[in-house]
């Protein structure tokens, strides 16, 4: 009796355990989602509120589970075909960005999914308004994860999770995509929510975030990458664009996967390939204050295209476009630091190296580093460029056929 | 008097306590809320505070081998003075495990479930855990060591899929905050989750056939596992979050859930959840344990098993009463609770040490742990 007993209760154990765990009284089908792709925010007419855009990859019914991935209604053909969208745009009104979603889960027949995000992408009127209050909802939120990247838009966001781009039917993924690109070239490319919240939360550091602009008219719109735009505390005060995003790049080091192209004068043009991209900073306090950066820099590469340098020997060659390259390094970065000395803004992060290095004189420096240290900061670029390959020929075509 | 008559091996003992350790490694939000970045400090102080509390507790087992500490306090304070006390410490046990409980329904319900009631998930855990205790202390234990490779497991895995987003500069600088922060997370390190196996003492009767220098061996070793899990946490957490770590209430699971390795190993900090979960069980498990055979050792009775579910029931009632929200549960965590603790795992103990010295006690010498020959 006891033993039936036991194996009835163990039954009933697992029954309930299997109802009750697995959740499946909120359980939501997938017609019964918004799966969303881009979050946008933008400043509102009223200027108190800010319009939530937030962008749904349209599932075509009956597409099946191997229809999800195809981004949407190009997949579906048939009936639908080209007059059903890729995206349905959801937009409200208001506070917040919770307050947002919520009138846009009200006003919808389906809840919204936020696990799937892309990108959160923020208008730059707004970023100048500044935007950590509606950060708070997105760090604290369970479902909405941390390593999503953020951009600011040249222009308004929304425009761009609207935009009919001719790269790919959803810009949320596009851009996703794109940015995931980029960090295989440089970290600094990507800055995901966790990025921004620690360079917020760092010590005289300006933040900085990836800019994109919409260019282009109707059907055949194009998102470009145009820069960086950079914060005080949590407003946008400026922007770099893509050259001088370029010496910041490098001044960080560990770039890879891309390259790096060298100019004299109009016609002679050489890119290399950078296989490895490695930058050591040093601090350095002199007694009157100054402080003195050095960054070693050895770059490894190989030819990757060479035009013109019709008056130079192949030996030669090579050496005079190492020395090139080496001059473009450092001046691309001590033009970029000029940029940052002009903004007030210590996007390099050196503030962050001194207080790391030399802890007890950065208490007494760091008053003082933004408005006057910082634009007295020394930088010394030693950039060292090897050109180990040139590729499968050893000659420049161009020279071989003038012989 | 014997409460539980299960024998289980040195080595299962040490893995027990090793588990024990390791499974306070979730919760590590309590330091890194005050020290930040520089958590680690303060980690290895305590740790090194612990070692002669781990020694004291070695101590007592080698003593009293076949008395739980409920006995012992009968033997150094007398009858009354003893059972007081022994209430005292069947109200921290049960406490602990409240505490224990409560951390479980949070973060499954932030991690893993977040619809599902938290009354339910904990309900039935604690079914669970009482089935287990209901077998004994070698039922409960006998899963010590497949759950410690877990958690090394877990840990070690992590790092592997975090390294790339591990930054040793986050390390540094060192000693920046005023010296009375690292006094006081010192202390909560040594209190809250390493001195906690004090809890241990109720459990040394079930271990048999041992010698001292083995009694030795097993305490430390298996404390040292509990501190390398520990410490790699605290490192890896640090490193990937550098000074965002000290925004988050579990700096654990936020670094999990950052891994993203091309992509394809993204989003898999469910695994890592599963994995925690099982690791805060198995600890609520020996705690209710612990609180059952102190009860029963209070009134002095063998029939544990009926003890366990009731115990078990009221602990599920009384965890969501003991905070109105999670950042009231942080901030005793921070202020009250290091010193409730320090009084039942230091400073108790270390007197009842100190009188049993005095009397010479245990009078039997022949019951006590020999030297290997």
């Amino acid at each position: 009796m006891n033993k039936i007993f036991k194996r009835i209760l163990t039954v009933f154990m697992v029954i309930i355990s299997l109802t009750m765990l697995g959740g499946c009284w909120d359980s939501k089908e997938f017609n019964e989602l918004f799966v969303i792709t881009a979050t946008a925010l933008d400043v509102a007419e009223d200027p108190k509120k800010i319009t939530v855009t937030l962008q749904t990859a349209n599932i075509p019914q009956g597409a099946g589970p191997s229809g999800g991935n195809s981004s949407g209604g190009s997949g579906s053909g048939g009936k639908s075909g080209s007059s059903s969208k890729a995206v349905i745009i959801l937009k409200a009104e208001s506070q917040s960005l919770l307050d947002g979603i919520m009138h846009i889960s009200r006003d919808s027949n389906r809840e919204v999914l936020f696990q799937h995000n892309q990108i959160r992408i923020i208008g730059k009127e707004l970023a100048q308004k500044g935007i950590i209050k509606h950060l708070d909802m997105l760090m604290r939120d369970t479902h909405s994860r941390l390593e999503v990247p953020l951009a600011v838009v040249d222009g308004r966001a929304e425009e761009v999770v609207k935009a009919k781009l001719s790269q790919d039917p959803n810009s949320g993924i596009f851009l996703g995509e794109m940015f995931r690109d980029l960090s295989r070239v440089s970290n600094e490319y990507q800055v995901r929510l966790i990025d921004f919240a620690q360079m917020l939360i760092g010590e005289s550091v300006a933040p900085i975030m990836p800019m994109i602009k919409l260019s282009g008219s109707d059907d055949k719109q194009e998102i470009h990458f145009v820069g960086m735009a950079v914060f005080k505390d949590d407003k946008m005060i400026g922007s770099i664009d893509t050259e001088e995003t370029l010496g910041l790049i490098w001044a960080f080091g560990n770039v890879k996967n891309t390259n790096m192209d060298v100019k004299e004068e109009e016609q002679n043009h050489a890119v290399l390939r950078i296989k490895s991209f490695k930058t050591k900073p040093e601090v350095s306090l002199e007694k009157n204050g100054k402080v003195k950066i050095n960054l070693d820099i050895d770059v490894l590469t190989g030819l990757g295209e060479l035009k013109g340098f019709k008056e130079y020997k192949m030996e030669q060659l090579i050496e005079h476009v190492k020395k090139l390259a080496e001059e473009r390094i450092k001046d691309r970065i001590n033009d970029t630091l000029l940029v940052a000395k002009q903004m007030k803004s210590d996007f390099f992060r050196f503030g962050t190296l001194i207080s790391q290095k030399h802890p007890k004189e950065w208490k007494r420096l760091k008053k003082r580093w933004e408005n006057e240290l910082f634009m007295q900061v020394e930088l010394n670029v030693n950039a060292k460029v090897k050109i180990a390959g040139s590729g499968e020929i050893v000659q420049s075509l161009e020279k071989e056929e003038k012989k | 008097m014997i409460i539980d008559k299960s024998h289980v091996s040195g080595t299962r003992f040490m893995f027990t306590i090793a588990f024990y350790l390791q499974s306070s490694a979730l919760l590590t939000s309590f330091i890194s809320g005050i020290t930040e970045q520089e958590s680690w400090i303060p980690a290895i102080f305590g740790i090194l505070l612990s070692l002669p509390i781990i020694y004291m507790f070695r101590t007592f087992m080698v003593k009293f081998p076949d008395k739980n500490f409920l006995q012992v306090l009968e033997m150094t304070y007398g009858r009354v003075l003893g059972k007081i006390m022994g209430l005292g410490y069947i109200g921290f046990f049960i406490n602990l495990t409240s505490l224990n409980l409560l951390d479980l329904g949070e973060f499954t319900k932030l991690a893993i479930l977040p619809l599902t009631p938290q009354l339910l998930i904990t309900l039935l855990c604690i079914l669970v855990c009482v089935w287990a205790v209901r077998h004994g202390f070698n039922v409960v234990s006998r899963y010590g060591s497949i759950f410690t490779l877990i958690e090394f497991a877990i840990v070690i895995t992590s790092l592997i899929l975090l390294s790339n987003q591990i930054e040793f500069s986050n390390l540094i600088p060192v000693f920046q905050l005023p010296l009375i922060k690292y006094v006081q997370t010192t202390h909560i390190v040594t209190v809250i989750p390493l001195s906690e196996l004090v809890v241990f003492l109720m459990i040394t009767p079930c271990v048999k056939n041992i010698s001292k220098q083995q009694a030795t061996k097993y305490w430390f070793l298996g404390a040292l596992m509990g501190f390398i899990v520990l410490m790699l946490t605290l490192l890896r957490d640090i490193t990937v979050l550098g000074n965002s770590l000290h925004l988050f209430s579990l700096p654990g699971m936020v670094s999990l859930r950052l891994v993203n390795l091309g992509e394809a190993l993204s989003r898999i900090e469910i695994i890592f959840a599963v994995g925690l979960t099982l690791l805060l069980f198995f600890k609520i498990t020996i705690l209710l344990y612990v609180s059952t055979i102190a009860v029963a050792q209070l009134f002095g009775t063998t029939q544990y098993k009926n003890i366990a579910l009731i115990i078990g029931v009221f602990v599920v009632f009384y965890a969501p009463t003991l905070y109105p929200n999670s950042v009231a549960h942080t901030n005793s965590a921070r202020t009250i609770e290091p010193f409730v603790h320090g009084l039942f795992e230091i400073v108790l103990p270390l007197l009842t040490f100190i009188i049993a010295a005095i009397l010479k006690l245990p009078k039997d010498k022949k019951s006590m742990l020999k030297q290997e020959a």
